[in-house]
């Protein structure tokens, strides 16, 4: 048997023969020709294998991958058809100014993007990169129009070139950033460019400004994937669960101004809350399910961000826990994504997306994370928050239990200190010399990105977001 | 709810003389506590809060939306976009 492996140069179909004509070579003028006959006298099996191959040509041809192909050495009629498999894998259309994502595995933090025509080759440094995703808010458009072969790059290292087609636009509605776990139901975080916002007072709305400022929403998600998967707390990317997310962003500049449409509702004085009750029909309309939704906005009056805890199903899956001795659960699913209202002027040196996305991950009834910034401790089951009885009474060494581990309390609240008005207090921190990232973080000595949880909640989280990505 | 910059707490204060540290942790509290309740169930909750929000507004920071509009102006004002690194290589020049 013969094999030759080559770009496909022509693909023809000859009716009076039943046969695919296909033409490989590195160009029109050096190119061997193969046959792919479909005869009467094949089998049905046999039949749908010859077709199975002359579609895989197709295939092959309009994306201009390379093809190996096998045959008699002694004819040219094809028996076996095969692409050659690629390290890296381009994630939706290249489309100018729209998110462009690659997936791959072991791709080194310093990789670039590299995009070579005939004409010029582009190099693109990344907004983000993690061992197995390449993220670009914006395609350049330096990047010439049509065919390009796309690669990453680092020194001393580069992935496979796959061809890839560039076009000027239009960019997606609906563009998945990174497909997560290969399941029908991935745990899904959705960015949406909120259409339209309700105003304090209720009942009436107005357009978001975000629907005409696509380049802020871009800019903006790209902010709170940074946030969430390369600060210094690594809650998100610790043993590399964060490529089981699928990360999916929704802009629709089409939609007007209605109470479905509204996402975000303005609050006295400064905050935005998201309309969580409209989530999901909203993103159904989509296809999507989430199961945590940053509403994104271009307020500049209601900018202070703030977040609703999920809500699990209580009908679906769950795992088991023990907290201070009492049996719990970590809902598999959401009957009510966890969500957060963020504008896109957000303040890009603080941790406020990673911030809010600890609340709204979280659960109105299966354990609230709430912030340690205020004193009161509020209703229901909180994970990361007690009170004493009064404020002069000390504060116990031994904050509570989970899963029959011992934690310690904080005695200092890092750096901040508790004010003595304070009867709440909060578990020992994983870096006691910053505050506790769902504390006051602006309050940082250096940097409050590096602003980390307590050792508890990590843990507790951990096995939260486990249960639910591994479902 | 994002924390309260120390900026702002200071700038509401210099815009409101008589303002408290514990004013406006009483404020960050009910704030915070509204987000506690779901909106779905715990509606009057929640209405009951945010009329004692707006009522601590009136009384102690009534100038709260004009300094927080400076503020949000003030950050976000300095912050240059963030455009990816590019670099182009032509085929011809290359070839020199």
């Amino acid at each position: 048997m013969a094999a030759t492996t080559g770009l496909i140069q022509r693909l023809t179909w000859s009716e009076d023969v039943s046969s695919a004509c296909v033409f490989i070579g590195p160009s029109p003028d050096s190119a061997e020709i193969f046959l792919i006959q479909l005869r009467s006298s094949d089998s049905e099996w046999v039949r749908g294998y010859k077709k199975s191959m002359i579609h895989l040509l197709t295939k092959a041809q309009a994306a201009g991958y390379e093809v190996s192909v096998e045959h008699p050495e002694d004819n040219a009629e094809l028996t076996s058809v095969t692409f050659g498999e690629f390290d890296i894998c381009p994630i939706g259309r290249a489309v100018h100014n729209d998110f462009y994502s690659v997936s791959g595995a072991g791709i080194p933090e310093d990789a670039e993007l590299v995009f070579e025509s005939d004409s010029v080759m582009v190099t693109v440094t990344p907004d983000l990169v993690r061992s197995h995703w390449v993220f670009v808010a914006e395609l350049p458009s330096a990047i010439p129009v049509g065919r390009n072969m796309v690669r990453l790059q680092a020194p001393g290292w580069s992935s496979d070139a796959v061809p890839v087609d560039v076009s000027a636009g239009p960019p997606a509605t609906v563009r998945m950033l990174y497909s997560g776990a290969s399941k029908s139901k991935p745990y899904t975080i959705a960015f949406v460019a909120n259409p339209a916002i309700e105003a304090e007072a209720g009942g009436s709305f107005s357009a978001d400004p975000v629907l005409t400022n696509r380049p802020g929403f871009h800019d903006a998600v790209a902010y709170c994937l940074r946030n969430l998967l390369t600060v210094t707390e690594g809650l998100l990317r610790q043993d590399d669960i964060d490529a089981r997310i699928r990360f999916v962003a929704i802009f629709d500049s089409t939609l007007g101004v209605s109470d479905a449409n509204s996402l975000a509702h303005e609050l006295n004085p400064n905050l935005m809350e998201t309309r969580r009750d409209k989530l999901n029909a909203f993103l159904a309309r989509y296809s999507e399910v989430a199961d945590v939704v940053f509403v994104l906005h271009g307020s500049t009056t209601h900018d202070r961000a703030t977040a609703w805890y999920s809500t699990d199903d209580a009908a679906k899956p769950d795992t088991t826990y023990t907290y201070d001795g009492t049996n719990r659960v970590h809902g598999h699913f959401a009957s009510i994504p966890g969500s957060t209202a963020v504008p896109i002027s957000v303040n890009q040196t603080g941790l406020t997306a990673l911030h809010e996305f600890g609340h709204a991950a979280s659960d109105f009834n299966n354990g609230k994370v709430n912030d340690l910034y205020v004193d009161g401790v509020g209703s229901g089951f909180v994970v990361n928050k007690k009170a004493r009885a009064k404020s002069t009474d000390p504060i116990p060494n031994n904050f509570g239990s989970y899963q029959g581990t011992n934690y310690q309390s904080d005695q200092n609240r890092d750096a901040i200190g508790y004010p003595n008005t304070w009867t709440s207090y909060h578990l020992v921190l994983i870096d006691p010399t910053r505050p506790n990232m769902m504390d006051n973080y602006w309050l940082a000595f250096d940097d409050p990105l590096r602003c980390r949880l307590d050792h508890l909640t990590y843990d507790w989280f951990s096995d939260r977001l486990k249960a639910k990505i591994f479902r | 709810m994002e924390p309260l910059h120390p900026k702002l707490r200071e700038a509401l204060k210099r815009a409101h003389p008589d303002l408290t540290d514990e004013d406006i942790d009483r404020f960050e509290e009910l704030q915070a506590l509204r987000f506690e309740f779901d909106p779905i169930k715990d509606a009057d909750k929640i209405r009951e809060l945010d009329l004692e929000r707006a009522e601590l507004i009136r009384r102690t920071m009534p100038r709260y939306k004009e300094v927080a509009r400076a503020f949000a102006a003030q950050v976000a004002a300095p912050k240059p976009r963030r455009v990816p690194k590019v670099e182009i290589k032509r085929h011809d020049a290359a070839d020199e």
